[in-house]
C-alpha cells in the first residue's frame, strides 16, 4: 500500500516539476524578449540577423576585398607617415585625399623636420 | 522507512483504502493529461517568443581601431575557432560621431561559425590603413 502511495506522490511531484520548469523557462523567454527590445531601442544595438544576411549576400556575390591576418604583423613592424589635407573652413580632414606611407627608416632631413613632434603642418599661403 | 503515529496514522489508515487509491490514481492521470496539454501550449508559446526575439549584435566601443585592437577583438570576442572574418563597413553614426563596423567569424567554407553572432564596433579613431583595405568595396574578408 505504501509503495503505491509513494508512486502516486512521485508521479504528482514529477508532473509539478515539469510544469514549474517550463513556466520558469517561459518567463525567462519573455524577459529576454523585452530585454532585446529594450537593448535595440535604448542602447541602439543593431539587429544581428539583418547584418548576417547582408554579409551572406556580399559573400555570395564575391564583392569584397581580402586581407591576410599574417600581413598585420608586417604592417605593424613598419612605421607610417600619414599625408592628409585639412580644410580650415569646414574643420574637416579630407579622407579621400589621405595617403599612408609605410617606412622602415626616415632620411635625416625629414627626421629634423619632425624633431620631437608627431606632426608637421604645411600651410598653403 | 516511514513511521506513522497517533491520529494522523488513524486518519491515514482510514483514507488509504484500495478504492481511494484508485480514485487518487484516476485523478492524478487527469491532472497529468491536463499538465501535458499545458506543457505543449507553453512549448508553442516559447517557440513563438524565441522566433520573435531579435538577436542583437554585441556592441564594442573601440577608441583606436588598428591591427592590434582588431587582433585583440578576434581573440577575445565571439567564436574561438574560425578561419576568416567578414569585416563589413556600416553607416557612419552621426549622432555618436563614430564609424561603425561589423564583424562575423567564418569557417573554411566562408559560412558563419555561429549563426547570427555579430560584433558591432563603434570606432573613434582608425588606423588609416584599414579604410584602404576596403577600396570601393563595403566588405573585407580577413583570412588567418
Amino acid at each position: 500500500m505504501l509503495d503505491k502511495i509513494r508512486e502516486l506522490l512521485k508521479r504528482a511531484w514529477d508532473s509539478l516539476k515539469k510544469i514549474f520548469t517550463k513556466v520558469v523557462s517561459f518567463l525567462q523567454n519573455i524577459v529576454n524578449f523585452f530585454k532585446s527590445k529594450y537593448d535595440a531601442i535604448i542602447r541602439k544595438k543593431p539587429n544581428a540577423k539583418a547584418i548576417s544576411i547582408k554579409i551572406k549576400e556580399v559573400l555570395e556575390t564575391g564583392d569584397y576585398n581580402t586581407v591576410n591576418m599574417s600581413d598585420f604583423d608586417t604592417n605593424l613592424s613598419k612605421d607610417k607617415i600619414v599625408n592628409t589635407f585639412y580644410d580650415m573652413d569646414t574643420g574637416e580632414i579630407l579622407e579621400e585625399e589621405t595617403e599612408v606611407i609605410s617606412y622602415e627608416s626616415l632620411d635625416e632631413q625629414t627626421k629634423a623636420q619632425f624633431s620631437d613632434k608627431d606632426m608637421i603642418v604645411l600651410e598653403n599661403n | 522507512m516511514v513511521k506513522l503515529i497517533g491520529r494522523s496514522y488513524a486518519f491515514f489508515k482510514s483514507m488509504a483504502t484500495e478504492e481511494n487509491l484508485k480514485i487518487a490514481e484516476k485523478f492524478l492521470s487527469k491532472v497529468e493529461k491536463a499538465g501535458e496539454e499545458i506543457l505543449n501550449k507553453i512549448d508553442g508559446l516559447n517557440e513563438t517568443i524565441v522566433e520573435n526575439t531579435d538577436k542583437l549584435c554585441e556592441v564594442l566601443e573601440v577608441d583606436l581601431l588598428n591591427m592590434d585592437s582588431l587582433n585583440e577583438i578576434f581573440d577575445n570576442y565571439g567564436s574561438k575557432k574560425f578561419e576568416s572574418v567578414a569585416f563589413l563597413k556600416g553607416e557612419y553614426d552621426k549622432k555618436r560621431d563614430k564609424r561603425v563596423y561589423f564583424i562575423q567569424k567564418l569557417d573554411r567554407n566562408k559560412k558563419p561559425v555561429t549563426e547570427n553572432e555579430i560584433l558591432c564596433l563603434y570606432v573613434n579613431n582608425i588606423d588609416p590603413a584599414i579604410p584602404q583595405w576596403f577600396g570601393d568595396k563595403e566588405m573585407v574578408v580577413i583570412s588567418k
